[in-house]
């Protein structure tokens, strides 16, 4: 299992260019925990991986909804826990259901239910680095994940090299 | 030979008897033949030459959105011409108008021209059943889709007739299940509301500081038939009595629409109702003509709610342009936040906007997001974060928190932006009146201050009632009936749609 | 002149629907039509029943009553099939009566084998639904009832089995080791085929019909069949503690 990686991003347009990449390289059934302070950008981010998938309709914030599903080259399961108690309500949203149906899931406020998450999960935390600087850490809890995080990593420093 | 098609009467009885027995080994009786013609769901028709001769019959019985192909017989010198092709293409017109979607039928295995004359016509074989027919031979079961006719889609304005014998007076029963209130209401000709039962949960909901959406979903399993008996119960009308169905589709939450959904689709399948489905925020928006008929299009609408803050061009109704809508948060939402920090409880709005009338909303400077913007957009999260800061800040520095300021500051900022955006739009599109929707709309600092900038401008504002500002299912029986008049149907194979879209 | 009974329950991935004929609350013909409709129930469901009804030349007016898996599966799952029920048993004016899903799955696997048999479904978040019942001469008697814990539980939960037993159920796909494992090699007999795994709609009539035989499918009216969870949400815990203070006082 490799460490976590870490990208820099110096626009919020930056970021959303990270989750672009991130959602192509995305497959079937993998789960993205997004954390951050209010206004670190989880929102941003969620939006670059939904075009990453290939998803076309706008995608907000699913608070309110708590789920929002879309489709891409997968379907993007979008939920944000932030309005949930307790672990038993994940339930009541088919959070399971939905996590093993084969969509990508991102999980907005996940780390609020760490001890229901699959074993598996990539976790992206968002920070703060300057007004719209940010440090997008990406910490993997298994090979699955691991084997995403590494691929992101690689393919934003191709990136900047070739935009270099 | 021209053969013309038309309905099949008991006069036509005397001429389709010959045709059977010379058609089938095992014919149907007068008997039988005269029950089918009048029975509900049947659809005969029969096939006149010329002359005016029968030629032909043919029938099918429709179950929703199920059709099933009961007998079809030509006359033995005038088969292989035509006929039953144009007998079963005219009642597969009929049927999908009526509503079906998919035709089914059986033909004998060794029939070769009859399943010819099927396949031909697009079926395909779906199945056998075994030793089906009294000679013991099996029959081949074949099927097809038939042609959509206006379902879950707009369809043009005048639409296919509406079924009530007396248009206008419609008797419709409206569904709602889109977030935690369980509701139903009845209403006659899209105006006159007969009852609106809603099983509000929001008590059950105060410990919790926001929907709980399992909760919500249990409840509305619990409570739906319950609801809806309560509904039918005080308009004085049965089920029977009914012209059609609405429900909310979308959008909300997907765990709560699919109840009423699922359970709508259940009472037209039973009772054979024709059923509507009505996006949720239009229902905020038809809200207002319940209150004042004279209001229609052209408007614009500022939805705001729980789940919502967004301001519609509506130059036509059924035509939606959403002009803007929040980036984040929506403006429920961060009142429900709000009051959160401030340990005022759930719901958010009616507590925040009761301490604000004592509160100075200049007290505090909060950011007014987006106002200079340009655009309609809004944006709350950024208001939220600094209501949070400026809470731990005074905490940290051991100072009180002055809560009817707060609230009162927080208002004015969400307030202000609303009203310089909507009084914007309205001067851009040119419209007359204004229409205010959702649940923010029950907010008076909120109603006063709109009412006041627009009328500056010559503008009317429309405001619901208050007890149509939450959600309730009066307001999706007002958009399900006109929606219904054009002819708009939902499917048996609906699904419930969270992120659903207006327009 | 038959009764004619529908059934459905969409608890699980497949969608279990079947018409049955009772001639003096006798079972006496089974059509079946289940079909895999993995998380899609609610737009599947209903085209079904429509499409079987039609083919049988039959109408939903023709229905004496309604009978619906009553979980526990999928939560989501369980409410489709159990606020269709509600609203078709309610709009045609006919009872309604609800079955375990479990019981379903058991009395599908009851014409197939005997003895006794420990059935484990999926309840995710890596628990299982897990009830034992007793298989004979077709039937299937319930022993336990149902709830929901960790596969390595099970054995605890089922005590000391006086046979070997047969397993089926859709947690033995994620759990299977898992769940051989806190049972024990010589406790298990054999697992049956997974084609057993899932309710079935001729599962679901059988067992209604026992459960109609004893009074046990509910009352009847569809405004109080509710679904069977297992898991009580905090709120409902604490309301229910409190009636219980409350009647105590």
């Amino acid at each position: 299992m490799s460490a976590s990686s870490t990208i820099a991003t110096g626009s919020a347009e930056e970021t959303r260019a990270a989750g672009h990449l991130l959602g192509t390289l995305a497959h079937a059934g993998d789960v993205v925990v997004l954390t951050g302070d209010l206004g670190a950008g989880k929102t941003v981010l969620a939006k670059g991986v939904a075009t990453g998938l290939g998803v076309t309709d706008p995608v907000t914030s699913p608070t309110f909804n708590i789920l929002l599903m879309h489709r891409g080259r997968f379907e993007l399961a979008h939920f944000d826990l932030y309005r949930l108690d307790s672990a038993v309500q994940l339930e009541d949203i088919d959070f399971w259901g939905v996590l093993e149906s084969g969509a990508v899931a991102l999980v907005e406020w996940g780390d609020r239910f760490a001890d229901e998450l699959p074993d598996d999960v990539l976790t992206v935390t968002l920070t703060i680095t300057g007004d719209e600087a940010r440090a997008i850490e990406a910490r993997p809890s298994g090979p699955r994940s691991a084997a995403l995080a590494d691929a992101w990593a690689d393919a934003w420093a191709g990136r900047e090299t070739c935009d270099g | 030979m021209s053969v013309t098609v038309r309905t099949m009467t008991p006069a036509d009885l005397d001429a389709a008897l010959a045709i059977e027995h010379e058609s089938f080994p095992a014919p149907w009786s007068r008997g039988m033949f005269a029950d089918e013609l009048t029975r509900p769901g049947r659809i005969w028709l029969a096939a006149v030459d010329d002359t005016g001769a029968l030629v032909g019959y043919g029938g099918v019985m429709r179950v929703a959105e199920e059709v099933h192909l009961m007998n079809l017989a030509v006359a033995a010198g005038c088969r292989r011409t035509g006929v039953a092709r144009a007998l079963l293409g005219e009642l597969r017109t009929r049927a999908a108008t009526a509503g079906g979607r998919h035709l089914t039928l059986e033909v004998r295995e060794r029939n070769e021209s009859a399943r010819a004359l099927y396949a031909a016509e697009g079926m395909i074989v779906t199945g056998r059943r075994p030793g089906y027919y009294e000679t013991g031979e099996d029959a081949l079961i074949m099927g097809a889709d038939l042609p959509a006719v206006a379902v879950g889609q707009p369809g043009p304005a005048a639409g296919p007739p509406v079924a009530a014998a007396d248009a206008g007076r419609e008797l419709v029963l409206a569904i709602e299940t889109s977030c935690d209130e369980t509701a139903a209401a009845v209403m006659r000709g899209g105006a006159e509301l007969l009852s609106s039962v809603v099983a509000s949960q929001v008590d059950f909901h105060s410990r919790f500081g926001g929907v709980v959406p399992e909760i919500a979903s249990r409840k509305h399993t619990e409570a739906i038939v319950g609801v809806v008996d309560a509904a039918l119960e005080q308009a004085g009308v049965s089920l029977a009595d009914l012209d059609a169905l609405a429900v909310t589709h979308g959008p909300g939450l997907i765990g709560a629409l699919v109840v009423g959904v699922a359970y709508a689709k259940g009472l037209a399948l039973a009772t054979g109702l024709p059923l509507v489905g009505v996006n949720h925020l239009e229902g905020h928006i038809f809200a207002n003509v319940l209150d004042d008929p004279t209001v229609g299009p052209p408007l614009i609408a500022l939805v705001v709610s729980g789940g919502h803050t967004s301001l519609i061009h509506v130059p036509e109704w059924g035509v939606y342009r959403t002009l803007g809508e929040t980036l984040d948060d929506a403006a429920g939402e961060a009142f429900d936040k709000v009051a959160k920090v401030l340990g005022l409880g759930y719901p958010g709005g009616p507590v925040i906007s009761r301490l604000a009338e004592e509160g100075d909303p200049a007290a505090i400077d909060f950011p007014r997001a987006m106002l200079r913007s340009g655009d309609y957009r809004f944006s709350l999260s950024g208001l939220k974060t600094a209501v949070i800061n400026h809470v731990r800040h005074e905490r940290e520095a051991g100072r009180e928190i002055h809560a009817p300021d707060l609230a009162a500051s927080f208002q004015a900022a969400v307030v202000d932006v609303q009203v310089a955006k909507t009084v914007r739009a309205a001067r851009e599109h040119g419209v007359a009146v204004v229409c205010l929707a959702g649940g923010v709309a029950a907010n008076p600092s909120l109603r006063e201050s709109l009412r006041a900038a627009l009328a500056a401008e010559g503008i009317r504002l429309s405001v619901p009632p208050f007890a149509l500002c939450t959600d309730n299912a009066a307001m999706i029986a007002a958009a399900g009936t006109w929606r219904f008049r054009r002819g708009e149907r939902l499917g048996l194979d609906a699904e419930a749609v969270s992120d659903l879209r207006l327009g | 002149m038959a009764d004619l009974v529908l059934a459905f329950d969409t608890a699980t991935d497949r969608c279990a629907l079947a018409l049955g004929e009772f001639e003096d609350g006798r079972l006496v013909r089974v059509l079946a039509a289940d079909l895999d409709a993995p998380r899609a129930a609610l737009g599947r469901l209903l085209p079904a029943v429509a499409r079987l009804l039609a083919e049988e030349g039959r109408t939903p007016a023709d229905l004496s009553c309604v009978v619906v898996g009553r979980g526990p599966g999928s939560f989501t799952g369980v409410r489709i099939g159990v606020a269709s029920a509600k609203g078709l048993a309610h709009g045609l004016g006919v009872p309604l009566f609800g079955v375990g899903t479990l019981d379903a799955l058991a009395w599908g696997c009851a014409t197939q084998a005997s003895g006794l048999l420990g059935v484990v479904a999926d309840a995710m978040r890596g628990e299982v639904y897990p009830a034992l019942f007793r298989l004979a001469h077709g039937r299937a008697e319930r022993l336990t009832d149902d709830t929901v814990l960790r596969p390595a539980h099970i054995g605890d939960a089922w005590g000391a089995l006086d046979e070997p037993l047969l397993l089926a159920g859709t947690g033995l796909e994620k759990h299977g080791d898992a769940i051989l494992g806190a049972l024990g090699p010589r406790a298990v007999d054999r697992v049956l085929p997974a084609s057993c795994w899932l309710p079935t709609g001729a599962g679901l009539l059988a067992a209604f019909e026992a459960a109609r035989a004893t009074g046990s499918s509910g009352d009847g009216d569809p405004a109080t069949l509710l679904p069977i969870y297992t898991r009580l949400s905090d709120a409902e815990e604490a309301e229910r503690e409190r009636a219980r203070e409350g009647g105590a006082r």
